[in-house]
């Protein structure tokens, strides 16, 4: 019988550590072999591309609403076409239903999940960076209960992604860190930082991938930080905004105390301080 | 019942089409009316994606909320429309998909390509959604060229098997930043293409020419490939060749359809024959103006 639990989605709010551990997977199973415009994982979620490939539709005639009924189906459609057993799907949306009340991440082809969560007072500052924008601009969109992500320009939906409804950082965690009809792995980037062996290692069980002695260790060195923004000073990086001048930034835990004011940081915690007290942020 | 004429074809249909050329012929090529659909297709061969299957003959598609097509024999599109549907929405994803297969069935290879009238030919703008096909041709339209055809363009090899082009339907479809872009009125409500989409409707039937005609050169708009100015490259054959096979029209089709052999000779030969440029443009700011200069003035260098 052919395996169809095959997508192993890689869930996050963006600037959490999700692309870090994307280059960490296409250097384990490159044999630590990592360039970064060529990642060996599987697209995003909110591809234009993999949804048109799929559907044979152009897919800027239609509403969100209706692609996001329509996802579910693409998604089984995407596990039933490849014949490797795993694949990695990057997802910022938020864990949703449609507006057929069904979930836009479909049950029927998922492995498992990892999700991987970041303190937001790093998120912001991180965040701004990415879209070429102010830290306040960032946080009012990380406490906006609709926030979203590639929101088509004046109101073109031209964008090479559809638009993903993140909801806010909390409403993001919540919905990726109920009791969802599959595995999942919550990962702090702290935590990668810290132990990231152990961590990876625990990650690599999770998933079920076996690896050779001394894999997990190569591919962790290939997939510094310091190679990451190097290979992204020489070459460029595909997945960096348009308007931004570099994907990998700083990537530590704490900066925010250099970067954040008393306001920016009052106004994170009072909007996040429950879910950031859950994940040990307070 | 209506007869038009659209992509080559003359068209036979108990559908009001305001986009098609209204026209009277003696038989049609393809005969549009409303009924019940297959639930499926059977038999070998059969490649199923979502909402959508085909084979060499058949395709079967279904846009939920809207209508299921079913296009058959290169010569019959069934359309059923679902409760509650709206009438430019099931015309607009009939005269995307079903007539882009009915056309592949043909044999037939649509481009993904606005075109203006040059001289005794025309030339071609290729790009994906939102590229700026439409936007080109309407400016050019606005500074007095003609139109020759929106979003697709359709090759086939005439009489004399020299490689041709002919034009869709006689409407040009805008975003509705692109008015503001061209210096345009912004349109009414009523030309909106879907109800709940930002894109407008603009015909131009009393223009419209449908004799086919020769490609005198392709200009690739290239919405990826971003640099601080207007620039244009010559492309060689091969890099021609590569971005013109990409701009196939309803690409999933040629394959699903079978229809490799026939797109790699006509694009091979179009890539051979014809002058391939790429235009890249900054992300930011209102480019048309500089683009229509730079392509006048490699239109008279390469006369």
């Amino acid at each position: 019988m052919i395996n169809t639990e095959k997508i192993v989605w890689l869930a996050s709010y963006p600037k959490s550590g999700n692309t870090w551990f994307r280059a960490f997977l296409t250097a384990l199973l490159g044999d630590g072999d990592l360039r970064i415009n060529e990642m060996k994982t599987d697209g995003i979620f909110s591809s234009r591309g993999i949804f048109e490939n799929c559907t044979d539709t152009d897919s800027t005639y239609l509403y969100d609403s209706e692609v996001k009924n329509m996802m579910p189906e693409v998604f089984e459609h995407q596990a039933c076409c490849y014949e490797k057993n795993k694949l990695f799907i990057k997802i910022h949306d938020a864990y949703t239903v449609n507006s057929k009340g069904m979930p836009v991440v479909p049950r029927q082809p998922t492995l498992c999940a990892l999700y991987f969560i970041r303190n937001p007072l790093d998120v912001a500052g991180s965040f701004a960076n990415h879209n070429n924008g102010t830290i306040d601009e960032a946080i009012s969109l990380m406490n906006d209960n609709q926030g979203c992500l590639a929101r088509q320009r004046k109101n073109l939906n031209v964008n090479n992604q559809f638009k993903q409804l993140m909801l806010s950082w909390s409403g993001h965690v919540l919905s990726w860190t109920q009791i969802l009809p599959f595995p999942v792995l919550v990962i702090r980037y702290e935590d990668m930082l810290a132990d990231t062996y152990r961590i990876f290692a625990n990650a690599i069980e999770f998933m079920n991938i076996p690896v050779a002695p001394g894999q997990i260790e190569k591919a962790i060195a290939a997939t510094q930080f310091e190679k990451l923004q190097q290979q992204e000073e020489a070459d460029g990086f595909m997945e960096k905004n348009k308007k931004s001048k570099s994907f990998f930034r700083k990537g530590i835990a704490g900066g925010w105390e250099n970067e954040l004011t008393a306001g920016q940081i009052k106004e994170i915690i009072d909007h996040h301080g429950e879910v950031m007290a859950q994940y040990h942020y307070l | 019942m209506y007869s038009y004429w659209g992509f080559g074809l003359h068209i036979k249909s108990d559908i009001e089409f305001p986009e098609l050329l209204p026209v009277t012929f003696g038989s049609a090529d393809l005969s549009i009316y409303q009924g019940k659909v297959p639930r499926q297709l059977e038999g070998e061969n059969l490649v199923k994606m979502v909402k959508v299957s085909m084979n060499e003959n058949e395709y079967l598609h279904a846009v939920p909320g809207v209508a299921d097509y079913y296009a058959s024999n290169g010569q019959e599109i069934c359309v059923e429309a679902h409760p509650g549907a709206d009438e430019k929405s099931i015309r607009l994803f009939l005269l995307s998909n079903a007539i882009a297969a009915i056309l592949h069935q043909r044999n037939r290879i649509p481009m993904h390509a606005s075109a203006i009238c040059h001289e005794d030919g025309i030339v071609l703008f290729c790009g994906r959604s939102g590229a700026g096909k439409s936007t080109t041709v309407t400016t050019f339209q606005k500074k007095g060229s003609i139109v020759f055809s929106d979003d697709v363009c359709v090759l086939e090899n005439d009489n004399n098997g020299e490689l041709v082009a002919l034009p869709s339907y006689p409407m040009i479809k805008l975003w509705e930043d692109s008015f503001a872009k061209i210096g345009l009125e912004t349109a009414e409500e009523k030309y909106k293409i879907r109800p709940e989409l930002a894109k407008y409707a603009r015909f131009y039937h009393d223009e419209f020419d449908i004799s086919p005609r020769k490609i005198k050169q392709v200009y690739i708009l290239d919405p990826e490939n971003r640099t601080d100015n207007v620039e244009i490259k010559k492309l060689g054959p091969l890099a021609g060749f590569k971005l013109l096979q990409q701009n196939t029209y309803r690409y999933v089709q040629m394959n699903g359809m079978k229809k490799r052999n026939i797109h790699f000779a006509m694009i091979s030969k179009l890539a051979a024959e014809v002058p391939v440029f790429q235009i890249s443009r900054p992300s930011h700011g209102n480019t048309i103006d500089a683009v229509i200069d730079l392509i006048n003035a490699n239109l008279l260098h390469h006369d």
